[in-house]
């Protein structure tokens, strides 16, 4: 298998985990935020942070 | 209290977070990624053409996000033209709309290309073409135009793209998809040496990614419609970002399977020369021929990739030609384009003049190459998307502590950062495919401005506060029985709403008389109060008339489909009771309870009952009931017994025994007695054994005034190909008769999910 074969399988398996990552972190996002009530950016920010 | 001098009127929401991601799926499953498979091997290789779809898919879900926090922060339905407008004011706002406008219309030309490619092809492979095989390219264009005027005219025609077809022929193709994509993998799972396929992984090097990543990025589009839904959906702040983020999710594992599929699913010597140069030799129907090899008989591969390349196209074209109507419809509408744009058919309710300008977009650029207009309309959605990640930038930095966000993006600001610059990027590399198309998009922005600053810029009106469309009514408060009656024609107001209060007289319930007006999807929601009342002065006079004789409330609804809107006006409502009329030719000819009254039936959370030729005063003397049992019997004895007339009436509980099992029809009495309002000596039970049901009921039915019966509970695929029981009824008798379902009454999931 050359270089750019195992480059590029690599990408391949990099880009699809972090699409999978960011969405599900963006579904807990959504939710807590439901959850928890809208609210301006910062304030959510905040929140989010402040609840890990 | 309701104000009963005026009929008041509210939004139908609708669509759940399925509907909304399947809207999104069938956007962006259109027929780009059959096109951009064949070019991007041709390009850049077959690991090229797989990490293609990865790598946009990643750039597509940065926007999507920006889309999500946008959508979820700025409660009006306009997408990128709203959301430049609050980013940036009126000329952003504006070159956003037109962009949008040309993207959409070229992306429907791309369709109609794709359908003309694909079906010419499947005919010249069966030797239908005869002689017109000469003259491929001319009768190409010719379809391709031929296809887009009928889309067109169905546009004209109002009919729904969200309705049940729709969302058919959505889940159609990505069974299929989804069908190629594993067969691909389960392929190379049990015959590794298929891989060998991928050998050179990236025969042009690394450079030419970004042409092909521009070519294909038209196949990421369509999760950004869902924005548009935000005025039917249900939860909005919450549904409308994760549809974007799923469908975008789903549909870049499903690209990059079957563009894996597409490489081993070929036999390696079985055609000549390496199997990515022998799919990239023919780029616009490459996918097709690869898929063939994969089927035991090649024709039957190609009969079934070009059924699903014409469900896929089709139904991506009229969902593009919709949404370019509402782009252009809603420059009229402000006055950044003449106002001719907004005019509405008054009859069809459909923007006829966004329409007819629309059509003149997408009939031209449908008889450009496959490759100018994919590129071209590549090239106008990197440009929109780009533009669009560039507000949320500016929205969250100057409006973030003022507005309320129901997604707030990770790692801001690097996702929107990142995908202006590859967009930027991708759309400059879209030269090296098409130089048309690197002509046509920026002669059209240029057009756009110049528009804008010597006609938009002094004409723009100032927006009124639009309707908030994610401002949901919250459910009434107290407690308390409620009833909702659904009025089609005001000929049948009246004597509904007199049955309405012998119904719910005793329960002492609050009425509501509801009349929904279906929207044509070109209109959207929030627009619709100022078309669709014209036409509807008799049916808003009879509210109004019942409202000032009744202590009820009455509304105009609008929504995309009737059955769905009543459905989530009771979830909403929380209705205990809804009350409907059914009219339909009593004797001869199938007789189907509708379109309307049947989904009603199967799907809301409450008691309904549905009435025909009851009359309103009317009192009856013999009432019919054939009972089998369940809720919807129990609910059939009590609404019977409220019919019946109150000194005379009688009521005979019918059990017409088929033989299939035993029901004991005076125990099933006895035990709903108290529900019954007539005196025991006046309630008798019959059993009949007999062959026929229907006939059973119907020879019994000759005596009676009225007929009181369940909605049926059969199985799914049994009703498929024969009519319902009350269906039959209705059909041969002309006796007053109605239908009732109890709220627990049907329990077929399956039909329910259908």
């Amino acid at each position: 298998m050359d270089a750019d074969a195992v480059i590029g399988i690599i990408v391949i398996a990099a880009a699809l985990g972090l699409l999978t990552c960011l969405v599900l972190w963006s579904r807990r996002r959504i939710e807590r935020i439901a959850r928890n009530g809208f609210g301006s950016a910062r304030a959510i920010e905040k929140e989010l942070r402040g609840g890990r | 209290m309701a104000d009963r001098s005026s009929v008041s009127s509210e939004l139908s929401r609708e669509l759940s977070l399925f509907h909304i991601t399947m809207m999104g799926l069938g956007m962006m499953i259109g027929a780009g990624v059959f096109i951009g498979i064949g070019h991007s091997l041709q390009q850049a290789g077959p690991g090229g053409m797989v990490l293609t779809f990865a790598l946009n898919g990643v750039i597509a879900l940065f926007t999507a996000m920006s889309f999500a926090e946008l959508s979820s922060a700025i409660p009006r339905a306009g997408g990128a033209y709203n959301f430049a407008r609050i980013a940036f004011g009126r000329g952003p706002s504006f070159l956003a709309g037109w962009m949008e406008w040309f993207a959409s219309s070229v992306a429907g030309s791309l369709y109609a290309v794709v359908f003309a490619t694909y079906t010419l092809h499947f005919f010249e492979q069966i030797g239908w073409l005869g002689w017109l095989a000469g003259a491929v390219p001319v009768v190409k264009r010719l379809v391709a135009v031929a296809i887009a005027a009928l889309f067109i005219y169905i546009n004209y025609r109002g009919a729904s793209a969200t309705g049940k077809v729709g969302a058919l022929f959505t889940m159609g193709q990505m069974i299929f998809v989804l069908a190629i994509g594993v067969i691909g993998v389960s392929v190379a799972l049990a015959q590794p040496d298929r891989f060998q396929n991928f050998k050179p992984f990236l025969p042009h090097g690394w450079g030419r990614l970004l042409v092909t990543m521009g070519f294909v990025y038209v196949a990421f589009e369509g999760f950004e419609v869902i924005a548009q839904a935000g005025d039917e959906a249900v939860r909005p702040r919450s549904n409308i970002p994760k549809a974007m983020l799923y469908s975008v999710l789903i549909v870049t594992f499903t690209y990059v399977a079957v563009s894996l599929a597409t490489v081993v699913g070929v036999k390696p010597g079985s055609v000549p020369g390496a199997v990515w140069e022998w799919i990239g030799r023919h780029p616009d129907t490459g996918f097709e021929r690869a898929v063939a090899k994969m089927m035991p008989r090649e024709i039957l591969g190609s009969l079934l990739v070009t059924m699903a390349v014409i469900f896929s196209s089709t139904s991506a074209l009229n969902a593009t030609i919709y949404s370019a109507t509402r782009s252009s419809y809603a420059l009229g509408r402000d006055r950044l384009l003449p106002r001719f744009f907004s005019r509405v058919s008054p009859k069809r309710k459909t923007p006829w003049a966004a329409l007819t300008a629309t059509s003149a977009l997408v009939l031209v650029l449908a008889l450009l190459r496959v490759r100018d207009v994919a590129s071209a309309a590549s090239m106008m959605f990197l440009f929109v998307f780009l533009l669009v990640n560039v507000c949320v930038i500016k929205v969250r930095l100057n409006m973030g502590d003022e507005l309320s966000y129901g997604y707030v993006m990770p790692l801001f600001p690097l996702p929107p950062l990142i995908a202006i610059a590859c967009q930027a990027v991708l759309a400059a590399h879209i030269f090296h495919m098409s130089l048309a198309a690197w002509i046509i998009a920026p002669l059209w922005v240029l057009a756009g401005v110049i528009i804008y600053f010597c006609y938009s810029r002094s004409r723009a009106i100032t927006t009124e506060d639009e309707i908030l469309i994610f401002q949901e009514t919250p459910p009434p408060a107290g407690a308390g029985y409620r009833i909702m009656v659904a009025v089609a024609n005001p000929d049948n107001a009246l004597e509904l709403v007199q049955n309405t209060y012998k119904l719910g007289g005793a329960k002492d319930a609050r009425v509501e008389l509801l009349h929904m007006v279906p929207v044509p999807d070109q209109v959207p929601l929030a627009d619709a109060d100022q078309y669709m009342r014209e036409g509807k002065e008799g049916i808003i006079e009879a509210m109004l008339s019942l409202g000032l004789r009744f202590p009820i409330s009455t509304t105009l609804r609008y929504c995309r489909n009737v059955a769905r809107g009543i459905t989530s006006a009771v979830r909403q409502k929380r209705i205990n009771m809804l009350i409907m009329g059914w009219h339909g030719p009593a004797g001869g000819g199938a007789f189907r309870l509708g379109s309307t009254v049947e989904p009603v039936i199967e799907r809301a959370p409450c008691d309904v009952v549905v009435l025909r030729n009851c009359g309103g005063s009317r009192r009856f003397g013999r009432v019919l009931v054939p009972l089998a049992g369940g809720p919807n019997g129990a609910l059939a004895l009590e609404v019977a017994g409220i019919l019946a007339d109150p000194q005379e009436g009688q009521l005979v509980a019918l059990n017409a025994a088929g033989g299939k099992r035993h029901f004991d029809v005076d125990g099933f009495v006895a035990q709903h007695r108290h529900r019954l309002r007539l005196p025991a000596e006046r309630v008798r039970t019959k059993t009949v054994r007999c062959l026929s049901v229907a006939e059973a009921i119907l020879a019994e039915a000759a005596d009676c005034d009225l007929i009181v019966m369940g909605a049926t509970r059969e199985p799914l695929l049994y009703r498929v190909a024969r009519e319902m029981l009350p269906e039959v009824v209705a059909r041969r008798c002309d006796k007053p008769l109605v239908v009732v379902k109890a709220s627990a009454g049907i329990r077929s999931w399956v039909r329910r999910w259908v």
